[in-house]
């Protein structure tokens, strides 16, 4: 049997009346978070630009995009819009395995196709765990060489994930699933020589509209090889090249656990670098223990993290809003003095508060080489000389070993969704999310996260 | 200097009024025979699939051969696919593949809703051309042998260059647009025998028009996307199989137009057998009018091309393709191979089969033409003919491609979607190319002809 027709075949055999329920609301939380995420990357300035080539404007579509008051594109514009806000602000959710987000391009396909179709929770939750299954599992023979080499695998692999999904939300079998995956496999690309552009975002939006396509053109019938995986000129030769892969750890252990709950995806819950959550992280427990902290009550501030994060977040005098995202000491200070990091305390014009201008200055930073790379620790002396201190984990962001609570996602989505659809009706769509029984449609949810009609500008 | 920008500053510097007017002629045949093609892939099964209806809006952009109109990416999309449905398009040494069927998709939406003239249409062309080989120069044969399909992964930079000049980019803007495309770029031969091959070419088509879309929109790529260790070059090539400096040199001295050139396949069957089909067309019209009078065949090709597929004695429609026998035999009774002669139907012609039955298939020495080929002849009157083609014609600008025989094939590829009237105007429009005030008029003139699809 083909690789594909069998990753299909395994794919096809997950099923929502026999995963753990846990699952299925981690589903349901990773949907709204990548809205979330979405609806604030919406100001990107080239999403205007894209919208234009894409020449949306023209005939009205059938799939939502979010945050533009109701304007729909076509399913794979839509496809491919969403996914391009969904990665613009690098705020979507992680998996190590994948060595990049695996979220991002598969939820932006599976609900513009769920839309034009009409399809439940359920067989939306099924699409989306398949995707993501199929992405990681698919990195587990491929990574790290893949991502090492010079691939973008939220874009090389994701492709499939949203190919995989969009199979399973369109009702192949495993042979139209195979054939779908085989056609990705023609798609496939990103490099990341283009990180640090536009362009980085637009691999995420590609990837989620080639998943689609590759689906639709197998519905009408066009035809690939299965055997485009292992073919001597195939994905695996190709993408990793011979010897720089193991295709047996693709197939093997789809009767274990679900890649979605163990490594499991990690949500970033703070918008700033992640090479200072764990910083954020343990001055967030010294919150929770002696509350806010008051900039004038503190004498000094020590950060310790491991070096390599430290090399490029040590930056004691933020110039700007994004210098200030990659500043532990400036979110460490944040952390302190108010409880959280927010979106909004990045704007070039605002970012430095008196209470940040006050405690630069006491604050050192230093390294560790700890084998736990991810771990960071603060020690705050207060001004009567109390020394309090506390330390955290953080890897990417917060997973199944550290898990953000539902409540803490929720202010995570708010603080994004909030200046598009407002505080109350942000809450209300994560909640709407959150309470999605399976035999819903999802239209409820779509119109709740395309925001209020004066938007349709866009 | 970056390597995008030195290969789109190479690109700008290409002055138009200086090209050779016959590169300027074999421009203009290869952009007909490649709009041929596309009429005849229009009503495939492929294309049909292609055209996502449903899904797709409607747009401005006319679908070649088609009555649906479409946006400018889908009909880059579509007429990509179309071109390249049958396999019958042009090819390039250069770039080891198609390059027509990825750079005029790609430009004919911005052409015609731009209302670009004759000549700048084809003044971009001959520069996407060039890009593209140019390109090609620096990761080939190794990106070929690899697994690539460069009519995909290389094609794309030229139809990102060839439409970066109607649009007028800027040299920092073409850079971006290059540097796009590098992110783009895909497609693997794993998927060749499958409609996917004639998916990549209207992919590559539909991403290099974005990629200078965007790029004219002032969006930014990463200017070291090529030369950066995880980068195209490296990624798809990998270290020492690639050399970044003959991608920037010679640029048109000459065009790559004028050598080694763009070959144009005449005949709708495998490119080794065309010497054959060559030598003995020539015969029919010259000392052998009637098979009738033909008692004995000899055809001598160089070993190489003499392979199993090729001595297979035509038991089906696909295998008829690969078969020098029945091809030899179709030239001498028909004095010309045609479309409809690879049609299960046209398989059991007695006259054909008659013919087939005496030719005797020999080997040349190693040193003979590599696509070369030898036919000899003896008549029932005793009489021996004998015609050698060292190159066939159409392969560049070695042996050009009369105009008769160009119109030949458009005429059969566009008689499965235009009226024969309207297919014989096309083709006086596009030998005219140059000419012609708005690329809108040839594709408005092409839409007036396409006769309603069937169902």
């Amino acid at each position: 049997m083909s690789f594909a027709r069998e990753l299909s075949t395994k794919a096809l055999a997950l099923s929502l009346d026999t995963v753990p329920a846990e699952a299925v609301h981690i589903a349901r939380r990773a949907i709204i978070d990548t809205i979330g995420v979405a609806l604030a990357g919406r100001s990107a300035p080239y999403l205007g630009a894209l919208e234009s080539v894409l020449e949306v404007a023209s005939p009205p579509g059938a799939a939502t995009l979010w945050g533009c008051g109701g304007r729909k594109a076509s399913v794979l514009h839509a496809a491919m819009i969403n996914g391009v806000a969904a990665h613009a602000l690098d705020f979507d959710d992680c998996s190590t395995t994948m060595g990049g987000h695996p979220s991002a391009p598969v939820v932006p396909a599976v609900l513009a196709l769920a839309e034009t179709q009409g399809a439940t929770a359920a067989e939306v939750f099924a699409a989306y765990l398949t995707g993501v299954e199929v992405e990681t599992r698919l990195a587990r023979g491929l990574l790290p060489h893949h991502y090492e080499k010079g691939w973008h695998p939220t874009a090389t692999l994701g492709v499939f994930g949203a190919a995989a999904a969009s199979a399973r939300l369109l009702g192949f079998d495993a042979d139209g699933m195979a054939t779908t995956l085989a056609m990705a496999v023609s798609m496939a690309s990103g490099l990341k020589s283009n990180f640090g552009t536009p362009v980085k975002p637009m691999h995420v939006g590609q990837a989620a509209h080639n998943g689609v396509l590759a689906a639709l053109l197998t519905r009408n019938g066009m035809t690939a090889n299965a055997e485009a995986f292992e073919h001597n000129y195939g994905f695996f030769n190709l993408f990793n090249g011979p010897g720089n892969f193991d295709a047996d750890a693709i197939l093997d252990g789809w009767d274990g656990p679900l890649e979605l709950l163990d490594p499991g995806i990690a949500i970033k819950q703070h918008p700033c670098c992640g090479s200072a959550h764990s910083a954020i992280d343990a001055a967030l427990k010294l919150v929770a223990e002696h509350g806010v902290f008051a900039a004038d009550s503190i004498a000094a501030i020590n950060t310790r993290t491991h070096e390599r994060r430290l090399a490029h977040t040590n930056r004691p005098e933020p110039k700007s809003g994004l210098d200030a995202k990659f500043s532990v000491q400036f979110l460490t200070a944040k952390a302190l003095t108010a409880n959280r990091i927010r979106l909004g305390d990045f704007a070039d014009d605002s970012f430095m508060t008196d209470d940040i201008v006050a405690l630069l200055p006491r604050i050192t930073s230093s390294s560790h080489r700890e084998d736990d790379a991810y771990l960071g620790q603060v020690v705050v002396t207060m001004n009567d000389g109390t020394v309090l201190s506390a330390e955290a984990s953080t890897k990417f962001g917060r997973g199944p070993t550290n898990p953000m609570s539902d409540d803490e996602l929720r202010e995570k989505f708010v603080d994004c969704a909030g200046e598009i659809l407002g505080e109350e009706d942000a809450k209300s769509a994560f909640d709407a999310c959150l309470s999605l029984e399976l035999t819903d449609r999802m239209d409820d949810l779509l119109a709740r996260v395309a925001g209020p009609h004066n938007r349709m500008e866009g | 200097m970056s390597l995008s920008h030195e290969l789109a500053t190479r690109a700008l510097a290409l002055d138009p009024s200086g090209f050779d007017p016959s590169a300027l002629g074999f421009a203009r045949d290869a952009i007909a025979d490649m709009i041929g093609c596309a009429l005849l892939g229009a009503p495939t099964t492929t294309t049909e699939a292609a055209l996502l209806k449903g899904i797709q809006g409607e747009g401005p952009c006319h679908v070649l051969g088609r009555r649906e109109k479409l946006g400018r990416l889908d009909a880059a999309f579509v007429n990509g696919v179309s071109g390249h449905a049958l396999d019958y398009d042009d090819t390039s040494k250069s770039l080891s593949g198609h390059p027509t069927v990825i750079i005029i998709p790609a430009i004919l939406p911005i052409a015609e809703t731009l209302q670009t003239s004759g000549r700048a249409f084809l003044d971009a062309y001959v520069i996407g051309v060039e890009a593209a080989t140019r390109f090609a120069r620096g990761v080939n044969f190794a990106h070929y042998e690899k697994g690539w399909h460069p009519t995909a992964t290389l094609g794309i930079f030229g139809a990102v260059v060839s439409a970066g000049i109607l649009l007028k980019l800027d040299v920092k803007s073409m850079a971006n647009a290059i540097s796009m495309a590098a992110s783009l770029a895909s497609g693997i031969k794993a998927n060749f025998g499958t409609d996917t091959k004639p998916l990549h070419a209207g992919l590559a088509a539909r991403n290099g028009l974005f990629a200078a879309l965007m790029a004219a929109e002032g969006v930014n790529a990463a200017s070291t996307a090529l030369e950066h260790p995880q980068g195209f070059l490296e990624v798809f090539n990998g270290k020492g199989h690639y050399d970044a400096d003959r991608m920037l040199t010679d640029w048109g001295t000459p065009l790559d137009l004028m050598n080694p050139g763009i070959s144009i396949k005449k005949y709708p069957c495998v490119y080794s057998v065309h010497a054959a089909i060559d030598a003995v067309i020539e015969l029919h019209d010259g000392s052998v009018p009637d098979s009738t009078a033909v008692e004995d065949v000899v055809v001598r090709m160089h070993p190489r091309r003499l392979l199993p597929h090729v001595r297979n004695p035509a038991t089906s429609a696909l295998n008829a393709k690969f078969s020098l026998s029945y091809v030899v035999a179709r030239g001498l009774v028909n004095g010309t191979v045609r479309l409809d002669h690879f049609e299960d139907s046209a398989l059991g012609d007695p006259e054909v089969m008659r013919i087939m039955d005496l030719i005797r298939m020999e080997e040349m020495p190693d040193d003979f033409p590599d696509y070369g080929a030898e036919v000899v002849v003896r008549t029932k009157d005793g009489q021996e003919v004998r015609n050698r083609i060292e190159t066939p014609l159409g392969r560049g600008p070695e042996s050009p491609l009369p105009t008769e025989m160009l119109e030949r094939k458009f005429l059969d590829c566009a008689s499965r979607s235009l009226t024969a009237d309207g297919a014989a105007d096309v083709f006086g429009m596009l030998m005219q190319l140059d000419r012609l005030a708005r690329v809108s008029d040839l594709v408005a003139a092409i839409s007036t002809s396409t006769r309603p699809t069937k169902g």
